[in-house]
């Protein structure tokens, strides 16, 4: 009992993280809202996840990025974004679950930004921004070399300022 | 300018969900049962997956003593008297009273799928129902342990 408490205040504590991290790579708030669920599915059956010296924040990155990653490649979720192209899959409401989550505006103000990017500059950008990794911490997450973080990092700031830019003058 | 415009943004996403309280509450509705975890999980896939194993290894072990009368009723058909009897199982017996008489060199060749119909058919399925069985149970836990690793890594 005492446990399940530990357990619910860890997750009030990590849960802004692991959305934005879901929702930063896909895009998507029913895709978020599932794997920050799968992701503390994840959490709760990691034995070491209570203990003191456990990196939760590290872990818990690393598994809803890779949660995410494998949607994103998933053949079911394509499918489901082709049906909803044609309409023949229902769109989220404003009254389902993941509308009371987090409110409509932010995700779409960040959505106007990323959707310019590719897939693997949001994926940096979420680690940096989302995550608040520093670039070491990035160019471990997804070995590569620290130059190619900060040089990747650096394309991608231009190309949002300018996404930001016309999105202001519009 | 910009770079901190993005930053604010995540930054408002991050604490709107992670101050609602309707994500917390489906978080913690979707947990497993504390009895659930861990091995028990394992155990039960594992006992799903001996299930099904085991469904398919009485199918295939079906249409293995299926098969096998079948290719037996080929000798009476073709009334073939070089070849020993077949086994139930699919496996040849030599039988000490059998007549056999040396084939001339036109019936020398044993047709192959005649050797197929009789005994590789029929013991295939025998062998694909053990292999299945085997594979299945004894894969599951490993495969089962290193999935929750290559997730946690």
């Amino acid at each position: 009992m005492q446990q399940a408490e530990r357990f619910r205040s860890e997750v009030q504590a990590w849960q802004g993280l692991v959305y934005s991290v879901a929702f930063g790579i896909l895009l998507n708030a029913q895709d978020a809202l599932d794997i920050t669920q799968e992701t503390f599915i994840k959490a709760f059956e990691e034995p070491a996840f209570l203990d003191e010296g456990f990196n939760r924040k590290s872990w818990l990155v690393r598994v809803a990025r890779n949660l995410a990653l494998n949607t994103r490649r998933s053949l079911m979720r394509k499918l489901r974004s082709l049906m909803q192209v044609a309409g023949l899959f229902p769109q989220a409401t404003e009254e389902s679950v993941e509308e009371q989550i987090v409110r409509a505006e932010d995700r779409q103000e960040l959505k106007a930004v990323l959707e310019n990017l590719g897939p693997e500059e949001r994926e940096l950008v979420t680690l940096r921004y989302a995550a608040e990794l520093s670039y070491e911490e990035i160019a471990a997450e997804l070995n590569i070399k620290l130059g190619t973080v900060m040089s990747r990092l650096a394309r991608v700031k231009a190309k949002i300022g300018m996404a930001l830019e016309e999105e202001n003058n519009s | 300018m910009n770079e901190q415009e993005l930053k604010n943004r995540f930054q408002n996403l991050r604490q709107t969900a992670q101050a609602s309280k309707p994500l917390t509450d489906a978080i913690m509705a979707g947990l497993p049962e504390a009895s659930e975890t861990g091995w028990q999980a394992i155990r039960q896939q594992v006992l799903a997956n001996g299930y099904r194993a085991l469904t398919v290894f009485a199918v295939c072990l079906l249409i293995g003593s299926l098969l096998s009368p079948v290719a037996q009723g080929f000798d009476s058909l073709i009334s073939f008297d070089r070849l020993p009897k077949l086994h139930s199982l699919g496996t040849f017996a030599f039988h000490a009273d059998s007549d056999l008489e040396l084939p001339d060199d036109e019936s020398a060749t044993i047709p192959i799928c005649e050797i197929l119909a009789r005994a590789v058919l029929p013991l295939s399925f025998h062998l694909l129902a053990g292999w299945f069985l085997l594979m299945t149970v004894g894969i599951s836990l490993p495969s089962q342990v290193s999935h929750e690793k290559e997730i946690s890594q």
